[in-house]
């Protein structure tokens, strides 16, 4: 395999580990211990709204509900804990919210054929209006106790366990996405329903699934928000882990009109994120440019990929 | 068993036509059976009785002698009975065994996981069986179109259809992958299976076919053993007169040559076509699909590169593929074979999708004059007699032939030289079709060329001043007003004519 090659296939690796060495050598703390601990915990919302948002995605549809809706769970959470003391009931009923909601945005999806972007559009003010409805804005929740410590902070064998949660989550999604039907299903629908339903595949339920995957993420995601900060408020920028999200789907090779893609893939695109948020703060790099550098980063590595898919299409033909 | 379908006395009827008129037609184990006829002469409804995709009328379809109901696609395959279109179904991004078995995989024991190993071994032993070199692991988007009709066959094969109808199978295929195909069909008879063929190319269907069956205006009118049979006849009895309410007109043609090709040639779509058009000619460029017609005129209105050899208009030559602006710019004007998709903007009015083209025209200082576009438009609606509620009702809601008729009128207004239409009445009804011609005859007359792609022989006689007959890519015969011979265009687009030149 020549250079060119793993250039072309393996690309968002060699991005990533250009992007490490680049960090590294303008600041050397970047590949400390410490510091790769620290990024471990900060991708672990991003991470798992990008899972589901990946299923969503090569299915050929869009969930731009689940940064807002991650930060509404964390407020539910939050108002359960306030009121009862007790975590157990505030995340059952996180789970059972964020399931209902995914089932729901499905059901309009695949029954009543409403594009998903109008759909997830509208859910995203809702949970964003709802969130503002319960914990008014300025003011904010604390989440104190054992739990809240447990899922933030405990680590094992020296690794963050919100982040063996994250892994463990992609790793079942690795099997179900590579060695289930429903993979095959989900890549055949984003290709061509027409086609999928031919071989006699349920796309409804199918896409019911999906949707109802990307909810329980983005309660996932928002247990962990409200575990990682220890407070939770409505004011969280949940549109800014959603749009993290989708550009790290996107840079993973995931084609954003749906049909290809792989978790691997969409795994790579969340570290590099990850990577790219955590050496912008590193670097002391000032607030405004904070988004004006990611900007340049995402162009510049979905640049490189765009420009080599091409060059790799010409010689196909 | 040596299975047989046999249908008998099918009858169907659309409105007030006559699609099917009670239709024998009958598919045997181990027999290729090849069904042939003119555009609209009924093959295609038959098949979609037999694959349950429309009820038939009367008549009855039999199993083995036993009367079956196909009452939706499901039921077809229920029977063994599969379908392969033109337009692939399958899922490019998966692999070749992932779609062979997409809906029906195989699982580890008990549970939900997939036994990929066991579904590469079975698909690869039927590839072996048919001596096919496919990698069941590699994605179907890396398959070329032969490849993929292969693919298409072997699922249908593997879910247990006995009987497989083809339709137009080579149209898409390479000198190479037909006589891959041809080697398949070849074992696949000696398996059992019987295959329905759907084709106008004669040496194909003499080369393959026991059986050979003709349709004509819903009916069969010839069914033959093809080793009791002739080339000769069978395309004879495709053509049947077509009265229609259209009458050419009497008109004479300038001297003046308007466009000018030499030795086109593009790898793989047309070879050495040489030909000039007259300013108030009707030249048609007609043959099968896969002709290369569609391709010449792409390549006239600008919008391929890289063909060898000149195309000149008004007495210059073109640069390759200058783009569709320069092209109307130019006095040029273009309408495809496909009106959804290249020729209308669905969700815009109609007077929006008639002034499109002519903004540019209509603009002064930056700004669109509304009152010139309101009279192009209002002119085009009533020159082209299409019937829409007002100029105001989006495009999407009119008929087939109102549609293309604005398709027409956008081209109208007069600066317009040059006009290529691509299959200008495909799925269009007769009255429309009439307005259609008319249309394109004043076009002409007003001085205006017209170069035509039609697949359908009635229409190509009905309208041309002139016609090339094109096979595979080669134009093989040149005809003018009034001297066409309908049977030796038919034979020449069949490739039973074919030049000296073409066989070196």
């Amino acid at each position: 395999m020549n250079i060119g090659k793993i250039l072309r296939e393996r690309n968002i690796i060699v991005v990533t580990l250009v992007c490490c060495v680049i960090f590294f050598l303008i600041s050397p703390r970047f590949l400390s211990v410490d510091n790769m601990s620290a990024i471990s915990r900060q991708i672990v919302p991003i991470g798992l709204i990008a899972l589901g948002q990946f299923f969503v995605i090569v299915s050929g549809n869009i969930d731009l509900s689940m940064g807002m809706a991650s930060v509404f769970f964390a407020v539910l959470l939050g108002v359960f804990f306030g009121l009862t003391g007790g975590v157990g009931i505030g995340l059952l009923a996180v789970v059972v919210a964020s399931l209902t909601m995914g089932g729901l945005i499905g059901v309009l999806v695949a029954k009543l054929k409403l594009p998903a972007f109008i759909v997830t559009l509208s859910a995203l003010f809702m949970a964003q209006g709802l969130s503002g409805l319960v914990i008014p804005r300025g003011q904010q929740i604390f989440l104190m106790g054992g739990f809240f410590q447990f899922a933030g902070s405990q680590k094992i064998f020296g690794i963050y366990l919100s982040f063996l949660f994250l892994i463990g989550l992609c790793a079942a999604a690795y099997v179900v996405y590579n060695h289930t039907r429903i993979g095959a299903a989900i890549i055949a629908i984003g290709n061509s329903e027409e086609n999928a339903k031919l071989a006699g595949i349920n796309v409804d339920r199918v896409k019911i699934g999906i949707f109802m995957f990307s909810g329980l993420c983005s309660g996932f995601a928002g247990i962990m928000l409200s575990t990682r900060m220890g407070f939770v408020q409505p004011g969280l920028d949940g549109n800014g882990l959603l749009l993290d999200a989708i550009a790290a789907i996107i840079i993973g090779g995931t084609l954003i009109q749906g049909g290809r893609g792989t978790i691997g893939g969409a795994l790579w695109g969340i570290a590099f994120i990850g990577i790219v948020n955590n050496a912008l703060n590193l670097l002391n790099v000032e607030d405004v440019w904070h988004q004006v550098f990611k900007g340049v980063v995402i162009l510049a590595a979905l640049g490189v990929n765009w420009l080599l898919w091409q060059s790799k299409q010409s010689e196909a033909h | 068993m040596n299975n047989r379908i046999d249908m008998k006395g099918i009858g169907k009827s659309f409105f007030a036509t006559r699609a099917l008129d009670n239709v024998d037609f009958s598919s045997v184990a181990g027999e290729v059976h090849a069904l042939v006829g003119l555009n609209g002469a009924g093959k295609s409804t038959l098949m979609k009785v037999l694959g349950g995709v429309i009820q038939r009328d009367q008549g009855v379809i039999e199993l083995n002698g036993q009367p079956i109901e196909i009452a939706a696609p499901v039921d077809a395959t229920k029977h063994g009975v599969a379908m392969i279109h033109q337009e692939y179904s399958l899922i490019n991004e998966l692999t070749v065994a992932d779609n062979i078995f997409l809906g029906r995989e195989l699982f580890i024991g008990g549970t939900p996981f997939l036994n990929k190993r066991e579904m590469a071994r079975r698909v690869r032993a039927q590839l072996d069986r048919f001596g096919l070199d496919l990698d069941p692991a590699s994605p179907v988007r890396d398959l070329n179109s032969g490849e993929k009709q292969i693919v298409e066959i072997i699922r249908a094969l593997m879910s247990d259809s006995w009987l497989i109808v083809m339709d137009e199978p080579t149209s898409a295929l390479s000198e190479e992958d037909k006589e891959r195909l041809f080697g398949f069909i070849r074992r696949m008879k000696a398996e059992g299976v019987a295959i329905i063929y759907i084709s106008h190319h004669m040496p194909e269907i003499f080369g393959i076919a026991e059986q050979v069956t003709v349709m004509r205006d819903g009916k069969i009118v010839l069914s033959e053993r093809t080793s009791n049979t002739t080339e000769a006849a069978v395309i004879k009895t495709m053509t049947g007169t077509e009265l229609d309410d259209f009458v050419k007109p009497v008109k004479t043609i300038s001297d003046d040559v308007l466009l000018d090709v030499r030795g086109l040639t593009h790898a793989h779509a047309y070879q050495d076509v040489s030909f000039d058009l007259r300013r108030g000619e009707i030249l048609v460029l007609t043959g099968l699909r896969g002709c290369g017609a569609p391709e010449l005129a792409k390549a006239i209105f600008g919008l391929t590169s890289g063909y060898e050899g000149t195309i000149s208009y008004r007495g210059t030559t073109l640069r390759p593929g200058r783009g569709p602006a320069a092209a109307v710019r130019d006095g040029m004007g273009m309408v495809t074979e496909n009106r959804d998709k290249n020729g209308i903007m669905a969700a815009l009015s109609v007077r929006d999708n008639i002034a499109l083209p002519f903004l540019e025209k209509a603009t002064r200082g930056g700004l669109i004059n509304a009152a010139k576009v309101e009279a192009v438009v209002a002119k085009a609606i009533r020159e082209t007699s299409t019937k829409t509620s007002s100029p105001d009702q989006e495009i999407r809601f009119l008929s087939g032939g109102n549609k293309q008729k604005i398709c027409f009128s956008r081209w109208l207004d007069e600066d317009l030289e040059l006009l290529i239409l691509l299959e200008p009445t495909r799925g269009i009804d007769v009255h429309a079709k009439a307005d259609i011609y008319r249309i394109i005859e004043e076009l002409a007359t007003r001085g205006v060329g017209v170069l035509i792609l039609s697949y359908e022989i009635d229409e190509v006689i009905m309208l041309a001043d002139r016609v090339i007959t094109l096979y595979q890519g080669r134009s093989v015969a040149s005809y003018s007003h009034p001297d066409f011979d309908k049977d030796k265009m038919l034979a020449d687009m069949a490739g039973a004519n074919l030049p000296a030149a073409a066989h070196a």
